[in-house]
């Protein structure tokens, strides 16, 4: 799920939430990228690739479901 | 109506195409070869948002010096005789051009020494899936929508479709969304519109089960018929994070261990054992569970480095796999190609689908179905959902644009568009209902359990079912909205909901078993006299769920059942 955001990295150039199949990134007032939503976060690590200064932190563990036993 | 925003933004085009996958970015990709105005609308990015972008990346592809008709028999099996061989053939018929198109494109396929590398498909004795070279499924639909916009597709991000429009002489005359970013209301006209959506599921344990379906539940609302409702597709996944690839590691010698370090699946499948069909070894996994012989592991601890090798060239070499081993190592404290971790059944998407036919139509005037919207047989074999998606998106495409002409101009029924945005912006209105996101944890609950959907009963299905309805009526009926995300979610509850009620239903009716597609508990046998048949729904007057069987037409097929 994804973690961070580093907004004192972040260039403001949109592209993680251009991309976010789960439209979990905003951009803020300032034109930084905020983490909105991180519990509809598809752990895809799409944001994270995409940063060209790696300002995007998402960690592998996904959110809990219920599981099959 | 949507209080905040009257504004609307409308877009007229020949085709419009919903989803922006292999299924929807081919259909646009052919549709504006054949000379169409196209539009592609998708709820986020189109080419990285849905199931196609985390796919593997194999393809089912017969290569020229291949038999088709052995390629076809394994489908055939695999899917227990219950697939449109028609279809089948179709998309086996046309794989090799469809490389040769991504080839084209610019994405080569894997070769030696000028011969085409391929693994055996899971599940498989023939089908052969081959790969692309350097690349991954999202490096071919990241360049698919390349392609499309470069032949002036238009291409519509962030818009989420909620239903689909009607003319007054009751055919498909577009749909209507909007936008996830901007709240904007999006009327899209057209004269054909493909559904090119996934199939859906309840946001499962899967990397890109996030999908609900909306697609083929638009298009059973406007008279379409849903076929395969009682087929699921779980799949197997490390408990707690993704790992492409379950089907590769058994193809190249990898196995399924229980707890007491045992191989197990020599037991259930003795012909294929770790290579069985992916409904086998979930259900094998369960048995073993249930007897407390769990955890359930993928054996890596005994890959040999020829293995691990291979499968870091097929697999973890390329887009998001990397950062995510690198974590588990750096943060986690072990490597998920050498310590063995549990693995957990994994609900990955319906199987259900628009029925539709070897031109991809469905009996609703104008409308098309593509991609996992449209039924592509019931048993995911690897590879199998990007070719039978490139299939059906390339036909659905070609069909859509060669008959637009039969259209025509036509009168939009705008009272029917009047009532859908009223039904859609309802929950808005609603302060205190229920929370979505808490109604589909609730439908988890009830779904997920060994004994749901994996080792099916009548009582397991029947109590679920109980408790499906009693959430359809107490909870889904007053669902609350509070701004368009949660809009667009309490649409999306609602669709979960009906999916839950038609695969229960379905379930219930097929009183047997086909080992590789559909595994009851309380019949542990196919019933070949009373069930070599399909499953349709379609929506009553009263907007009930009618139910009814389909005989397979078996007399115009290539093979025909034996008994």
């Amino acid at each position: 799920m994804i973690r961070s955001i580093d907004e004192k990295a972040c260039i403001g150039c949109k592209v993680c939430a251009l991309i976010c199949p789960g439209d979990v990134i905003v951009m803020d007032k300032t034109n930084r990228a905020r983490v909105q939503y991180p519990a509809d976060c598809w752990t895809c690590f799409s944001c994270e690739l995409a940063c060209p200064v790696k300002a995007v932190d998402v960690h592998p563990f996904r959110r809990p479901r219920p599981m099959a036993w | 109506m949507n209080k905040k925003s009257k504004i609307w933004e409308m877009i007229k085009s020949d085709i419009l195409i919903i989803g922006g996958g292999f299924g929807g970015l081919w259909a646009a990709v052919r549709a504006a070869e054949c000379g169409a105005s196209v539009t592609l609308v998708d709820k986020s990015f189109a080419g990285k948002s849905g199931h196609s972008y985390f796919a593997g990346g194999a393809m089912v592809v017969l290569l020229p010096e291949d038999d088709p008709d052995k390629a076809l028999m394994d489908i055939v099996l695999g899917n227990e005789w219950l697939v449109d061989q028609d279809m089948a053939l179709s998309v086996l018929q046309g794989s090799f051009q469809r490389l040769k198109d991504l080839e084209s494109f610019g994405i080569p396929f894997r070769k030696q020494k000028g011969r085409y590398q391929w693994t055996k498909a899971r599940g498989t004795q023939y089908l052969k899936n081959l790969w692309p070279e350097h690349a991954t499924a999202a490096d071919e639909v990241t360049l698919l929508r390349k392609i499309a916009l470069s032949r002036d597709v238009r291409i519509v991000d962030h818009v989420y479709v909620y239903d689909l429009i009607t003319s007054m002489d009751g055919s498909i005359a577009g749909a209507v969304g909007i936008g996830s970013k901007t709240a904007k209301n999006v009327l899209l006209k057209a004269d054909s519109v493909v559904v090119a959506t996934n199939s859906g599921g309840f946001r499962g344990h899967h990397l890109a089960c996030e999908l609900q379906g909306t697609g083929p539940f638009m298009a059973y609302d406007a008279g379409a018929r849903i076929k395969n409702p009682e087929f699921h597709y779980i799949n197997i996944r490390p408990a707690k994070h993704e790992i492409e690839g379950s089907g590769i590691m058994p193809a190249i010698g990898v196995r399924w261990k229980n707890g007491l370090d045992e191989p197990f699946m020599e037991k259930y499948d003795p012909e294929l054992k770790d290579r069985a069909t992916v409904m086998k070894i979930v259900v094998s996994a369960t048995k073993e569970a249930m007897k407390g012989n769990g955890p359930i592991t993928m054996d890596v601890e005994s890959m040999t480095e020829e293995q691990r090798e291979r499968f870091r060239i097929l697999q973890v070499s390329h887009g998001w796999m990397p950062i995510l081993f690198e974590k588990c190592r750096r943060e986690e404290g072990y490597d998920p190609l050498e310590n063995n971790i549990e693995w957990q059944p994994a609900y990955e998407s319906n199987k259900l689908g628009i029925w539709a036919d070897i031109d991809c139509k469905t009996h609703v005037k104008g409308l098309y179905a593509a991609g996992m919207a449209r039924t592509l047989g019931v048993n995911p074999f690897t590879g199998w959902s990007i070719a039978a998606c490139t299939w059906s998106g390339y036909t659905a495409g070609e069909n859509a644009a060669l008959n637009r002409e039969a259209a025509g101009n036509r009168w939009l029924d705008q009272t029917s568009l009047a009532a859908k945005q009223t039904l859609f912006f309802a929950p808005l209105n609603n302060k205190n209902g229920s929370d979505p996101d808490n109604v589909v944890y609730e439908l988890q609950k009830i779904l997920f359990p060994a004994d749901v959907l994996i080792l099916m009963s009548e009582n397991g299905l029947q109590n679920a079912l109980k408790k499906v309805v009693d959430l359809r009526d107490e909870k889904m009926a007053n669902l609350s909205a509070c701004d368009t995300r949660t809009l667009i979610k309490a649409k999306e509850t609602q669709t979960m909901v009906c999916a839950a009620e038609m695969t229960l239903k379905a379930a219930i009716m097929r009183k047997e078993t086909r080992p590789n597609i559909f595994y009851r508990k309380d019949m542990e046998h196919a019933d070949n006299k009373n069930w070599l048949k399909w499953i349709q729904v379609t929506k009553g007057n009263q907007g009930e769920m009618k139910f009814a069987t389909q005989d397979i037409p078996f007399d115009q097929y290539r093979f025909k059942p034996n008994f």
